[in-house]
């Protein structure tokens, strides 16, 4: 009994790890047509901030949840003025350029910082399950996954800022005519998507070890995830997470971690020969 | 790891592999608290792989089972990028680490602070064997006085002993792998503490299936079976 907890859990665990790596990225993705090749550079620094911070003093939390975001939203900012802004709509030489900058930061951050820095433990400790532990801190991965779903979906529902986002989704000409700014909207949702992505970046950092070269480690799931889903933001990220999540963890538990990854690109793989315009290409159209 | 622990009449209760860039281990964590071994093997490399050791800790584990491992911290970065926290009691066992006290070592560290005075390296077994094997070489090539393969060979095959900071290592004719000295050393605070120490270890695998002595020029992939 105890046993089926800890694998339920873990599968939430699971699909949350995907959402908290995909969702910066759909965001980015959904509503500009970006791809950004260097999301797992903004990982990475939304993770060293943490770190440098977190070791020159500052409390755990606030490194994670005030600095990470704040800090990878706003260099977001910078680099959508200087270069995305030029690219909009030119989907290879911003993959071209977005890579060159993925380089250049990996780069950048072993320069300035080096190879080895030391990290941070895993706060908050252990939970006792039965036989079992696990750490506290995959519910906060849990809660922040809900939480950056929900609020996407409400402020995307319910604002003013929501409506202006969506119509310049749906179509940039018509909104500039009904007088909007759209490259103002551009720049806010690469920002966000940016400190999104930072965010995540920060609650990963407490986990594994924080190198420049860790996004290798990382993009591929995100990307995955991304493609699988499509390009509506709640209903693409939530639906991908799930299925891949729940499969590859099932696979780990069942047979163990290599199966386990396999089985998540298996599953990707199928759904798209399935569902070569992917999941909420065909099935939940009409979502956000 | 299979090979030892039944030889040494253990029990084996389950092996995992990890793709390279799987950082999560909970699952794995969660069949290890079921089993209960003895003692967890770990041959995980990569930083990806550093989240076991995070996560360990993080599930209370740190302290429950002993950790040993023939991988971590081989280059020396591992046992600086956790944190005193998770890293203290992990056991390995290499041919090489700072803490050796001999002579030796202690002016090869010197040397080594001295040519990096900014950002002294993190030395390690890898560091070491590189530096041990080029100065092998380079004193087979003063005695030989040729740079050529045959005589360096015969000078390298009378069983020499070098002053290592590892220690005394010479090369077994037999194989041309080195016999030294082999430690067990467990972390604390960032740092390999020496447990055991096993002096002039024979390359003992691979005098197993190879021996140049008899076929010089021999030419083939040993593999060692298992």
């Amino acid at each position: 009994m105890d046993y089926v907890l800890i694998i339920v859990l873990e599968m939430l665990r699971a699909i949350s790890w995907l959402v908290l790596l995909a969702s910066g990225l759909a965001i980015i993705f959904g509503m500009m047509r970006v791809i950004n090749f260097a999301h797992g550079e903004f990982l990475m620094l939304g993770g060293y901030i943490t770190i440098m911070t977190h070791n020159a003093g500052v409390p755990l939390w606030i490194s994670i949840l005030v600095l990470a975001p704040l800090t990878v939203g706003l260099f977001g900012v910078l680099v959508e003025r200087l270069i995305i802004r030029h690219l909009y709509g030119r989907i290879i030489d911003s993959l071209l350029a977005t890579w060159g900058r993925s380089l250049l930061m990996i780069g950048g951050i072993t320069l300035i910082f080096g190879n080895t820095v030391q990290g941070v433990s895993t706060p908050l400790g252990g939970l006792a399950i039965g036989d079992y532990q696990v750490p506290l801190y995959n519910f906060v991965l849990i809660g922040f996954a809900i939480a950056i779903m929900a609020t996407t979906w409400a402020v995307l529902k319910f604002t003013k800022a929501g409506l202006i986002a969506r119509a310049t989704m749906q179509n940039p000409d018509m909104a500039e005519t009904l007088g909007i700014r759209t490259t103002w909207v551009y720049m806010t949702t690469f920002g966000i998507g940016s400190a999104v992505t930072g965010l995540a970046g920060g609650l990963v950092a407490p986990l594994t070890g924080v190198v420049p070269s860790m996004s290798v480690n990382f993009v591929g799931q995100s990307f995955i995830t991304v493609i699988t889903g499509g390009a509506s933001m709640i209903a693409g990220t939530l639906s991908a997470s799930t299925l891949l999540g729940t499969i590859s963890q099932g696979m780990t538990f069942a047979t163990g971690p290599v199966y386990g990854d396999a089985a998540l690109l298996l599953a990707a793989l199928v759904l798209l020969r399935v569902l070569p315009q992917d999941i909420t290409g065909r099935i939940f159209k009409k979502s956000l | 790891m299979k090979r030892y622990v039944e030889e040494n009449g253990g029990e084996l209760v389950e092996t995992e592999f990890f793709p390279l860039d799987v950082t999560q281990f909970g699952s794995t964590i969660s069949k290890i608290q079921a089993a209960k071994p003895d003692i967890v093997l770990s041959a995980l490399v990569g930083t990806a792989h550093l989240g076991f050791y995070r996560q360990w800790a993080a599930s209370g584990m740190k302290g429950e089972i002993p950790i040993a491992s023939t991988t971590f911290a081989a280059g020396g970065t591992d046992a600086v990028i956790l944190t005193p926290e998770e890293g203290d009691g992990i056991l390995t066992s290499y041919g090489y680490y700072t803490s050796i006290d001999n002579p030796t070592n202690t002016a090869f560290k010197e040397k080594v602070a001295a040519a990096y005075p900014d950002n002294p390296p993190i030395l390690s077994e890898l560091a070491e064997v590189t530096w041990e094997g080029v100065m092998i070489w380079a004193d087979a090539v003063r005695e030989a006085g040729s740079i050529e393969r045959e005589p360096l060979l015969e000078v390298m095959e009378t069983g020499k002993s070098y002053d290592m900071p590892v220690g005394s290592v010479s090369i077994d004719p037999k194989t041309h792998h080195a016999i030294r000295d082999v430690y067990i050393a467990e972390l604390q605070d960032q740092e390999f503490v020496i447990k055991e120490s096993f002096p002039q270890v024979q390359p003992a695998d691979t005098q197993m299936v190879c021996n140049l002595e008899e076929t010089p020029d021999a030419n083939v992939h040993h593999e060692i079976s298992l």
